[in-house]
C-alpha cells in the first residue's frame, strides 16, 4: 500500500528547512518541494573571476534581474522598496548576510506596552528554547551578555572580530554612553584561516562562511529519511473538502503532479506563500485559500532601511571579516514617549565593498575619482533598521500580467512607506550622524530610503486568536483549514527592528513541536 | 542574445558618451569610453536580456529628450546639458539607469589597468594573516556596565 506523506513542505529556505528536520526527527515522513534546484560549492561567485560581477548578475539579490527560471516575477511598480530573495534549496539563506540578532519580548507585545497595532497571540517565552536551539544549528557566533537582550546561553561559536574599524566605531559609542554589542551571526567565526575568505559585500564569501539550510537542517533532515523534490513549483493546493487539504500540485519539467499528505506546510516566504494561498482560489475559496478573514497578502511588512556612510580618517585597508555581522546597537529600540514615533530601530554596521560595489554607492560624474579615492577601504557605514507597523494598504496581490516559466501568475507589491516609519528613520539618520562624527568620520552619504532593500519579508498571513483579523492560529494552522500550517515571515505580526530570520526559524521549530505533541 | 542585434553604431556612440561622463578621465587613465571599455561592456552584460533592455530604454529616453532633439543630437549639447540630461533620467528612470550604472562600473572597476592603479588584489584576503582578527575582551569593559535595559513583560 502506498505509504501517504505526513506533511508536504514547500520551500526549503530558513523555515522549511528547519520545520523539515524536526519532523524527519520525530519520525513523520516528510517531503519538500523546492522551485529551484542544489547550489553546488563551485557555482558560488567566490570561485568566479569577477566575484563582484557575478553578485550584479547571476548572484544579484534582486529576482527580477536574475530571472533564473526558478524565479518568479515580482512587479515592484508601486513599492519604494524592493523584495530581495534566493529560490533554490536553501531558500534566501543562500544569499543571506546572516545578521542574526533576536526579537525582544516586548516586540510581541505592542499593543499592551505601547497601545499600537497588535500583540502577538505567543510571546518571547514560547519561542525562547527554539531560539536556542535553531543558534546551536545554524551555528550562531557571538558573545552573550549583552544588556539590551534578555541573557541567553553561551554561543556555539565565539563571537565575531570587530576589525579595526568596529573597534572605532565601538569607541564611539562607549563615548556617547549608547549601547552597542557584537553582532550575533550565523557565520563561522571558527577556523577562520581556513574558512573565511571574503572582504565587502557579502556575496563574495566564501561557500563556508555562512551557515545556510542546504548545509546544516537539510541535510540532517535527508538522512532521517526526508525526500526533497527539486525544480518542481507548487502551483496549488488542492482540497479534499472544505476545510482539509488533499495535497498539492507541482509543475515540474512541464508537467503537473499531484502530491497528497496528510498536511500540507508553507515554508515559501511571506511573497511566496500568499502566491500559493491565492493560486489555489477555488468555488469555495473565491479569495484564496485561508482567506475569510480578507488579510492574506495584506500587511506586508518589510524593515525599511536608510543607510549613511562615513569616511574614517587614514590610508585604512578595512575589508577584513564580514561586511555586516560587525556589530549593532539597540540604543533607541523601544518607544519613547518623548519622541513624535513609536518604536525604534536598530543599528547594524556595515564594512566596505569590493571596487566595484565601492563605485556603485557614489556619485557618478567629475568628483568620482576623489570620491573613490577617499572612500575606497576607508569608510564605514550604518544600516538602519526601522520597525515596520503592519498596515492593510501594504500588500501583495497576484499579478497575471509577468508569468513565471511555468505560466503561473507573479506577485504585485503594493507599498508605502508610513508617516511613523519616515519619523523614525528620519531621527535614526540624525543619531547615526552623531554618532559618525563622533568616530571623527566625514560623512561621505546619505540614503533616506534604500530602495533594492526588501530582504526581510513579514506579515502576509499573519497569527492571532481572533479569524476576523488573522490567517492562523497561533500553531501557524489556516483558521480556514483543518491541515494547512504556515511556518515562515507570513505569520509575523509585527516586525520589530531586527533582521527576523532567527525568529522565523523559532516560529517554525515552535510549530513543528506543537504538532509533534499533538500528535503524541 | 548579441548586442550587434539590439544596438546600432549610433547606440554604441551615446553609451560610449555616457561612460566618459560619468567615469571621466583622471592623471593617468582614460575616461571609461575613451578607454575602449564597450567591447568588454557587451561580454560582461549583453547576455543579459535584462541589462540590453533597462541600456536600450535609456538610450529611447535619451533620444525622445526635447532638448537634444532640438540640438540635433545628445552629442550636440553642452557637457552641462548632457550630465543634466542624465541626471534627470536617473531620477525618472531609477531602476533602468541603475542597471546602466552597475553595467558601466561593473565593466570599469574589473578592467586590470584601473584595477592595478586603485591597488586591488580579489584575492589578496586569503594571502592575509588572519591571527591579529580576534575580539578583544576588554573592548566590553565599558559596555558591560550598562544594566540591562531592555523591556520585561
Ligand atoms: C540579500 C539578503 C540578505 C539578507 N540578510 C539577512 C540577515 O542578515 N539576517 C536575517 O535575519 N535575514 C536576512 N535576510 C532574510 C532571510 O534570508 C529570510 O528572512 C529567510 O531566508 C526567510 O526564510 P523563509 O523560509 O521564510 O524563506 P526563504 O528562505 O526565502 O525560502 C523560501 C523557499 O521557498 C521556495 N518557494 C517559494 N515558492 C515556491 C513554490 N511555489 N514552489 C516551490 N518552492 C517555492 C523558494 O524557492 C525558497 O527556496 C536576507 C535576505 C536576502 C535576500
Amino acid at each position: 500500500m502506498k505509504k501517504i506523506v505526513d506533511y508536504i513542505v514547500v520551500g526549503t529556505g530558513a523555515s522549511g528547512a528547519a520545520f523539515a528536520w524536526k519532523m524527519s526527527k520525530s519520525g513523520a515522513r516528510v517531503v519538500c518541494i523546492e522551485q529551484g534546484d542544489y547550489v553546488k560549492n563551485n557555482q558560488y561567485p567566490k570561485d568566479k573571476k569577477n566575484i563582484e560581477i557575478s553578485a550584479l548578475k547571476e548572484w544579484n539579490w534582486n529576482p527580477n534581474v536574475r530571472k533564473n527560471k526558478f524565479d518568479y516575477p515580482i512587479d515592484n511598480s508601486n513599492s519604494p522598496i524592493h523584495p530581495l530573495m534566493y529560490n533554490s534549496v536553501g531558500g534566501s539563506t543562500l544569499h543571506y548576510t546572516a545578521h542574526t540578532p533576536r526579537f525582544h519580548p516586548s516586540d510581541f507585545k505592542v499593543k499592551t506596552l505601547d497601545n499600537i497595532s497588535s500583540d502577538w497571540p505567543i510571546s518571547y517565552y514560547d519561542l525562547e528554547k527554539f531560539y536556542d536551539e535553531n543558534d546551536e544549528i545554524m551555528k550562531c557566533s557571538g558573545i552573550n551578555g549583552d544588556p539590551a537582550n534578555p541573557p541567553r546561553p553561551r554561543r556555539p561559536l565565539k563571537p565575531v572580530s570587530l576589525g579595526k574599524d568596529g573597534e572605532i566605531i565601538a569607541s564611539a559609542f562607549d563615548k556617547l554612553n549608547w549601547h552597542w554589542w557584537p553582532s550575533d551571526s550565523f557565520v563561522n567565526s571558527e577556523n577562520f584561516n581556513n574558512n573565511w575568505k571574503f572582504y565587502g559585500s557579502h556575496a563574495l564569501m566564501d561557500r563556508k562562511s555562512i551557515s545556510s539550510t542546504d548545509q546544516n537542517y537539510l541535510e540532517q533532515a535527508i538522512k532521517l529519511g526526508a525526500k526533497i523534490i527539486t525544480n518542481a513549483r507548487a502551483s496549488k493546493i488542492i482540497l479534499e473538502n472544505n476545510y482539509k487539504a488533499k495535497g498539492i500540485k507541482y509543475i515540474k519539467d512541464g508537467k503537473e503532479t499531484l502530491i497528497e499528505g496528510k498536511n500540507v506546510v508553507l515554508a515559501s516566504n511571506a511573497i511566496g506563500t500568499p502566491r500559493i494561498l491565492l493560486m489555489s482560489a477555488t468555488k469555495n475559496h473565491e479569495k484564496g485559500i485561508g482567506n475569510s478573514s480578507g488579510l492574506l497578502g495584506k500587511n506586508l511588512m518589510f524593515h525599511p532601511y536608510s543607510f549613511i556612510r562615513g569616511i574614517l580618517p587614514g590610508n585604512n585597508k578595512f575589508f577584513y571579516g564580514p561586511n555586516a555581522n560587525i556589530l549593532m546597537s539597540q540604543q533607541f529600540y523601544e518607544t519613547d514617549q518623548n519622541k513624535d514615533f513609536y518604536r525604534g530601530f536598530t543599528l547594524q554596521m556595515v564594512r566596505n565593498n569590493g571596487p566595484i560595489h565601492t563605485a556603485l554607492e557614489l556619485d557618478w560624474g567629475d568628483n568620482h575619482h576623489k570620491d573613490f579615492k577617499k572612500s575606497f577601504g576607508n569608510t564605514v557605514g550604518f544600516s538602519i533598521i526601522a520597525e515596520d507597523l503592519p498596515e492593510e494598504t501594504n500588500f501583495v496581490s497576484l499579478d497575471y500580467k509577468n508569468l513565471d516559466s511555468d505560466g503561473l501568475p507573479g506577485i504585485s507589491v503594493n507599498y508605502n512607506l508610513s508617516a511613523n516609519s519616515r519619523k523614525i528613520l528620519d531621527f535614526a539618520m540624525r543619531k547615526t550622524k552623531e554618532l559618525l562624527m563622533e568616530a571623527g568620520a566625514e560623512i561621505l552619504y546619505e540614503t533616506p530610503l534604500m530602495r533594492y532593500a526588501g530582504w526581510h519579508l513579514m506579515g502576509t498571513a499573519r497569527m492571532g486568536d481572533d479569524h476576523k483579523n488573522s490567517v492562523t492560529n497561533k500553531y501557524g494552522k489556516l483558521h480556514d483549514s483543518e491541515n494547512i500550517y504556515i511556518v515562515d515571515g507570513s505569520l509575523f505580526v509585527t516586525s520589530a527592528s531586527v533582521n527576523p530570520t532567527p525568529t522565523i526559524q523559532a516560529l517554525a521549530l515552535y510549530v513543528a513541536e506543537n504538532l509533534i505533541r499533538r500528535e503524541s | 542574445m548579441r548586442s550587434k542585434e539590439f544596438f546600432n553604431n549610433y547606440d554604441k556612440r551615446i553609451i560610449k558618451e555616457i561612460m566618459n561622463l560619468m567615469i571621466p578621465e583622471n592623471e593617468e587613465i582614460a575616461a571609461a569610453g575613451d578607454k575602449g571599455l564597450i567591447g568588454k561592456l557587451e561580454k560582461l552584460f549583453f547576455d543579459s536580456e535584462l541589462h540590453i533592455n533597462s541600456i536600450k530604454r535609456v538610450l529611447n529616453a535619451i533620444n525622445l529628450n526635447t532638448d537634444a532633439r532640438l540640438s540635433g543630437s545628445f552629442f550636440s549639447v553642452s557637457k552641462e546639458k548632457k550630465i543634466e540630461i542624465l541626471k534627470t533620467l536617473e531620477k525618472n528612470m531609477l531602476d533602468d539607469f541603475h542597471i546602466l550604472k552597475e553595467c558601466i562600473f561593473g565593466t570599469y572597476y574589473s578592467d586590470n589597468e584601473v584595477i592595478k592603479k586603485i591597488g586591488w588584489d580579489n584575492d589578496f584576503i586569503n594571502k592575509t594573516k588572519f591571527g591579529e582578527f580576534t575580539l578583544k575582551p576588554n573592548i566590553l569593559d565599558k559596555v558591560k556596565k550598562i544594566s540591562p535595559f531592555w523591556r520585561k513583560i
